[in-house]
């Protein structure tokens, strides 16, 4: 260590001096900057995918779905009966082309070889009214819709692949399906979507005069509107329909259609598969959209705070050059020099944060729509050309803008100094703190709502996965089974059944046509109350074998079970769900009483009402069960339910061969536990949890360091106050409640505001959201808390920092 | 000399700042005591450690050895807040840059001691400060900013400010360095009129003009006191021959 009598006094003020372009860079505002700008391009990514990425149809938004529904039963789904299809079609000048649609699946066999399949049925017009040219061959011909027409199929692009090889020799083969031959006319390309995800055929369905005064609302119907049409002039079209409908309608159809608020209208196709592949939670991305703007707003607020503080030895920096003699243009150079370097840096983050993002959303939302079966997205969610366009653009926007309203600032206080010398410089530090403060608490309230949203997802999360089930998912599997077409749902179990129980491990089985979370398969009607007649409700009314409820675990809360003569004769019996039951017959004795106007069913039990889905559904009114053999049921398709003693990979294919052998011609399309359904289902909720709560870190992380910099940046300047205050007494103590202060103040303000906020968000979010209503008070107080404890460390720090450098320095003349 | 207790005794303090590189003595085996009183200036070139030792006496940098006791309690070991509070009690400063705080006014600046101090009605505070500022000539300037006050206004509310509290001694470093020579000239006027009434006062100068209103004078060289002894034994040459 070298030694020397001459006194130097090392300066402990780290104050930006004039120097280097990369050393007037403030890194903080980089970062905030492009962390913000890169979540809202990746939130862009996901809104562009999912609503301004057009279809691969040509001119798509021309597309819509028909819907005929029954508003006041809670029938709101988007379907149409046979006779509303045709009326529809054929009489609405606004519509250039209409196609219907049904979803089918079984073996078929190709060159003797059978594959389970699914696919759509539909009319040859589909494919005229979605307008995407074939991959190969054509279109299912008109010919081909028409009864005695020939059985037409056209193959989607992956099944070809995978099938055929994607041989173009597939032209004119044939296959076996549902007790038919088919033959191939045609491939669709890669990109061509209907309302079904992943198809691997479409076939041609042949309408019969007779089934035209079909009134059963389970048909997907697709129009192209005519061009220069509109919807909402397709709409008022409808609706004269509808009226016209209604005008002919015999009397008491007149009057139940009437009381049941039967409607006919029109969805655009984009909108309604965006409602479908959200699972029914479209608020998703709007919640997305919101926090990404909230980010925005605190990185914008972080660096405009940051930078008016840094603009004043900016300020004093340019000066200082003037002086050294540089002209206006130098000057002009520098800042411009400065501002698009730091554009570029910002930009650059932003676009590595976006594509990493996306990326990260992209994965989150593929493992939310993982299921039973594998759902392709027919939105194509990338960190595209647009997404970039709007970082790039976003970061020259707003550094420009945070650079000119700082410098600007500056520029008003040097202009005015002068008259503020006379008149009060004091108000300038005045109103420059006031606006630190402002800031500061924008920042607070930003982070506070976007933490509180994170919160009451999760808090609803975990209101979705902690609420009762009422019934028992362990160690049972569920198993989709399709039948031959001879036989139907009870003679297919009195054959199944039986060898089910030999199977080692098996406890129970049964039949059902619902599942719990298995929402591939539904079964519903609309049903009047008996209490007021008026009253119609849209029910899961599900056929069930013998053992269903003890398969299940369902708990029998009244009455008994179907009898055995219910059972196998199919005698008609209902048992309610809970739900159902106290809505029908409230403060009355249930088992005894009767549904059904026409035909009056007793009802003979009460049951748990069991939670269908992840989420409570908004329509449906309950749930009622009713005997497998009940004449008006048929159908080649239902649920297997086993009790098993454990779950094995072995157990999984002793059951498959054993159903296999016992029903020759059976398929199998999965065979999955319940707890993974369970699991599956919740995965959509977890992943919106993830992402809001990643934005949430993210923003908490934002108002961190802005705050952080902010007070290191104050501290800094107002080091010759300190020094001045401790000099004339003013302990440590007293000084750090001095800078203290200002975070308590903007954190009161903060939290107050961001607290009212996200109430009046908790408000509007509490009929999209389970599980969520007022104040909540440990949720939010944790909330707070976190907001509270880690902004006054983000302050603490840098002040403590500079306290510990020393502050007598800075008491010498020029410190300042 | 007065005999009496004294208000500062220092034995022996050094002072040395440390970096990676160098190891820069700034003060070295300095031994001063100051009695009630007194009125005592400090002289030597720039760089000879005056400010330095201003800093140690009046609390705000700490020694690297030796003794250091106000009015007869030892305070090198005190800690940062007992050292505020015997700041706040003892000392009253007076800067060359008179530090002021900008955003309060003439009033609240004096009254920070008092503040600092504790336990004083706002009343007796507001009181003792128009008391002082009225002595200082500047009542009249009570709800204005330092901003809007001239250099030497600005010096009598920080002498204001320093004597309010009724501290053991006044420490002024360089109080004219930033005034013009008639301003300057009645910031030593103020002093000197202090002084006549009993107060204590050790200043920092390089002027010896303004050194010679003090009592006694003691010189700096390289950290060392090289010379201690009433003005009247000390010539005027030799103060011009250092600066």
């Amino acid at each position: 260590m070298q030694k020397t009598s001459s006194v130097h006094i090392p300066d402990p003020s780290p104050v930006d001096r004039p120097g280097g372009l990369f050393r007037r860079l403030s890194p903080a505002t980089i970062l905030m900057l492009a962390l913000a700008l890169g979540s809202a391009g990746a939130a862009f990514s996901v809104l562009d995918g999912f609503l301004w990425r057009p279809l691969p149809y040509p001119h798509p938004r021309r597309l819509a779905m028909i819907r005929e529904r029954l508003l006041k039963t809670g029938l709101l789904g988007s379907d149409v009966s046979y006779q509303a299809y045709h009326g529809i079609a054929a009489n609405l000048p606004a519509i250039r082309a209409a196609g219907l649609l049904d979803m089918t699946g079984g073996l078929a066999t190709f060159h003797g070889i059978k594959h389970f399949v699914f696919g759509g049925v539909t009319t040859p017009s589909l494919f005229r009214a979605l307008g995407a040219p074939p991959e190969l061959g054509h279109w299912l011909s008109r010919a081909s819709g028409r009864p005695g027409g020939p059985n037409e199929a056209v193959l989607g692009y992956g099944f070809w692949k995978s099938v055929f090889g994607g041989s173009t020799h597939v032209i004119g083969q044939t296959f076996g399906f549902e007790s038919a031959r088919w033959r191939i006319v045609g491939v669709m390309p890669k990109a061509f979507y209907t309302i079904y995800p992943g198809a691997d055929f479409w076939l041609s369905r042949k309408l019969a005069p007779t089934q035209l005064r079909d009134t059963n609302i389970n048909h997907s119907m697709i129009v192209r509107l005519a061009k220069g049409e509109t919807l909402r002039k397709l709409d008022s079209a409808l609706a004269l329909y509808r009226n016209r409908l209604v005008a002919r309608m015999s009397p008491p159809a007149r009057q139940h259609a009437i009381e049941d608020g039967l409607t006919v209208n029109a969805i655009g196709l984009h909108r309604h598969l965006v409602k479908l592949y959200l699972g029914g939670h479209p608020e998703f991305l709007l919640i997305l959209a919101l926090i990404a703007l909230v980010l925005l707003v605190i990185a914008t607020a972080n660096s405009l705070n940051l930078e008016l503080v840094r603009a004043r030895h900016h300020a004093s920096d340019l000066a200082i050059r003037r002086a050294m003699g540089a002209s206006t243009s130098d000057l002009f150079r520098l800042l411009l020099g400065e501002s698009l370097l730091t554009v570029l840096l910002v930009a650059t983050g932003a676009l590595t944060a976006g594509t990493l993002l996306t990326g990260l959303f992209q994965a989150l939302i593929r493992s939310a729509l993982s299921g039973p079966v594998t759902v392709h997205l027919p939105f194509q969610i990338r960190f595209g050309e647009t997404a970039a366009l709007f970082t790039a653009t976003g970061s020259l926007l707003l550094v420009c803008g945070i650079f000119a309203a700082a410098r600007a600032y500056t520029g008003r206080e040097s202009l005015l100094a002068p008259l503020l010398h006379e008149a009060g410089a004091h108000g300038t530090a005045k109103s420059a703190r006031l606006l630190r403060r402002g800031f500061g608490s924008l920042q607070i309230i930003m982070a506070t709502l976007l933490l509180m949203i994170g919160l009451l997802l999760t808090q609803s999360l975990l209101g979705i996965l902690g609420r009762p089930l009422h019934f028992h998912p362990e160690n049972r599997l569920e198993a989709m089974v399709l039948w031959p077409r001879k036989l139907n749902a009870t003679r297919f179990w009195k054959e199944a059944a039986p060898a089910l129980k030999t199977v080692p491990g098996v406890q129970s089985a049964a039949l059902g046509m619902m599942v719990p979370f298995n929402t591939l398969m539904s079964s519903h009607s609309v049903i009047r109350a008996p209490s007021a007649p008026h009253e119609s409700l849209y029910v899961h009314a599900i056929p069930v074998s013998g053992g269903y409820f003890q398969t299940l675990g369902i708990r029998l809360l009244t009455g008994r079970g179907f009898s055995i003569a219910e059972k196998r004769q199919g005698a008609p019996a209902f048992i309610l769900g809970a739900r159902l039951a106290s809505r029908f017959f409230h403060h009355t004795r249930i088992v005894g009483q009767t549904l059904g106007q026409k035909h009056p069913v007793p009802i003979v039990g009460v049951v748990s009402s069991v939670a269908w889905q992840a989420t409570p559904e908004k329509n449906i009114a309950g749930t009622l069960y009713f005997p497998l053999g009940t004449n008006h049921f048929h159908t080649t398709a239902s649920n297997v339910i086993l009790h098993v003693r454990a779950m094995t990979s072995h157990l999984e294919q002793r059951i498959r061969s054993t159903l296999e052998r016992a029903v020759p011609g059976v398929a199998i399309t999965h065979l999955v536990s319940l707890t993974t359904l369970v699991h599956e289902s919740d995965r959509l909720f977890e992943s919106l949890a993830e992402i809001t709560g990643a934005f949430a870190l993210v923003a908490l992380f934002l108002t961190l360091s802005g705050i952080y910099a902010l007070t290191a940046q104050n501290s800094l300047n107002r080091r010759q106050e300190y020094a001045i205050r401790s000099a004339l007494g003013a302990t440590p103590a007293s000084l750090s409640h001095l800078v203290l202060t200002e975070t308590v103040w903007m954190l009161g303000v903060g939290l107050a505001a961001g607290f009212a906020l996200s109430l009046l968000l908790t408000h509007l979010l509490a009929g999209a959201l389970y599980g969520v209503g007022g104040i909540n008070g440990p949720a939010d107080l944790a909330g707070v808390l976190i907001i509270l404890s880690t902004t006054l460390i983000a302050s603490w720090i840098p002040v403590r920092h500079a306290f510990r450098a020393g502050l007598a320095g800075e008491l010498r003349p020029g410190a300042a | 000399m007065n005999e009496a207790a004294p208000v500062i005794d220092v034995r022996g303090l050094t002072k040395v700042y440390r970096t990676e590189e160098v190891e820069t003595h700034a003060l070295t085996g300095i031994e001063l005591s100051i009695q009630p009183g007194e009125y005592i200036a400090a002289m030597g070139p720039s760089g000879c450690g005056k400010t330095t030792l201003l800093s140690i006496l009046g609390l705000l940098e700490t020694p690297s050895g030796g003794e250091y006791q106000i009015s007869g309690t030892p305070v090198e070991t005190l800690n940062a807040g007992e050292r505020a509070r015997m700041r706040n009690r003892h000392i009253g400063f007076v800067f060359q840059a008179f530090n002021l705080i900008g955003d309060l006014t003439v009033e609240e600046n004096v009254e920070l001691p008092l503040i600092y101090r504790g336990g004083i009605p706002r009343n007796n505070r507001r009181e003792r400060v128009r008391a002082v500022l009225d002595e200082m000539g500047m009542s009249h300037r009570l709800r204005h900013y330092p901003g809007q006050l001239s250099g030497g206004q600005q010096q009598r509310v920080a002498i204001a400010r320093a004597l309010v509290g009724e501290p053991s001694i006044l420490l002024a470093d360089e109080p004219t360095g930033n005034l013009d020579s008639k301003s300057g000239e009645a910031v030593m006027e103020l002093l000197a009129g202090l002084h006549e009434r009993g107060a204590t006062i050790f200043m920092v100068t390089h002027d010896p003009h303004y050194a010679h209103f003090a009592k006694r004078l003691i010189r700096l060289i390289d950290g060392q006191i090289v010379d201690d002894a009433e003005t009247s034994e000390t010539t005027f040459e030799a103060g011009l021959a250092t600066h």
